[in-house]
């Protein structure tokens, strides 16, 4: 047998031996994280209330705009606020003339307290209204009257 | 008497001859790759935001072939590709209507030759997804199976 014949014949010995290929199937997963984030946030602010005789009632709005992921059930819970005196929201004075007095107020909530979330392009916007009372406000002293309402996106 | 039996045994013992012969002892070694291990491709959660970054996540297989055994690496596009793009299909009720397109490449070479069992080696895989393409999905799981083959 030639050389060349030689290694002819161990190529093709070479190439009809067996070989076994190996499979496996691998797992390629994610998960969209349900979450509801708060993007913007306008306060309440009733602005300087002047007294009188007939000081009239006030409202002011507010709002929180927010987003939850598409698809996720959440609800909506605001918070009584920093001062409330059982269900009565309050605001309290912060000034040294005003630190031991308290103006109670309402706030109402244009949005439902349950929803499902459509993605954060389209972001929801929670309205509130805050009210306080002429006859409340009359009786207070000169300054500034503050309180804090937490707001709850929950899924 | 005696002396017969003893005659005969002797002249067996001069008849006898030695012979001998070549036996040839063979055995083929099949050249096999085996997968040993995988770790999947799992990104985890996916936290929406108004800037959702890309991400990334590895998966890997162990395996080995046999030694001097010329080898590719082979994967598929996966259960739900379209268009020649890989992608997770929801699987919660919530999203089985959707899917998440991703990018799957080698870290490593596609080919080689195997060590022997003793040498495992690794496969690495890493794949993407854009902030962009899962940003507007619904909550829940996603999923998709690629099949990976070591051929000789």
């Amino acid at each position: 047998m030639s050389r060349t014949a030689a290694g002819i014949a161990a190529t093709v010995l070479a190439s009809s031996l067996p070989a076994i290929a190996a499979e496996s199937s691998v797992d390629v997963r994610a998960n969209i994280k349900g979450t509801c984030v708060i993007d913007q946030v306008t306060a309440v602010e009733f602005g300087d209330l002047q007294q009188g005789t007939t000081a009239p009632d006030r409202t002011a709005p507010g709002s929180v705009r927010y987003w939850c992921t598409k698809g996720l059930a959440y609800t909506v819970a605001i918070g009584t606020g920093s001062n409330a005196q059982g269900e009565i929201r309050r605001m309290k004075g912060v000034a040294t003339t005003n630190s031991t007095e308290y103006l109670p107020y309402t706030l109402t909530s244009g949005s439902a307290a349950s929803a499902v979330g459509v993605g954060p392009a389209t972001p929801v916007t929670l309205t509130l209204t805050g009210a306080v009372k002429g006859t409340d406000y009359n009786v207070l002293s000169v300054g500034q009257l503050k309180d804090t309402v937490v707001v709850t996106i929950a899924p | 008497m005696r002396a017969r039996i003893g005659a005969a045994f002797l002249a067996l013992a001069f008849s006898a001859s030695a012979d001998q012969a070549n036996m040839s002892v063979g055995v083929e070694l099949i050249g096999i790759c085996k997968i040993s291990q995988v770790m999947p491709v799992d990104f985890g959660d996916l936290e929406q935001s108004a800037t959702s970054p890309d991400r990334t996540a590895i998966g890997s297989l162990h395996f080995w072939c046999s030694k001097g055994l010329r080898y590719n690496v082979k994967v598929d596009d996966g259960l739900h590709s379209s268009k020649g793009t890989r992608r997770m299909k929801g699987h919660a009720a919530t999203n089985n209507l959707e899917f998440l397109s991703y990018d799957l490449r080698p870290r490593n070479t596609e080919r080689g030759t195997g060590l022997g069992p003793d040498f495992p080696e690794v496969y690495e895989m890493e794949a993407e997804v854009k902030g962009v393409n899962y940003d507007p999905l619904s909550v829940g799981p996603l999923r998709d199976i690629v099949v990976v083959t070591i051929s000789p």
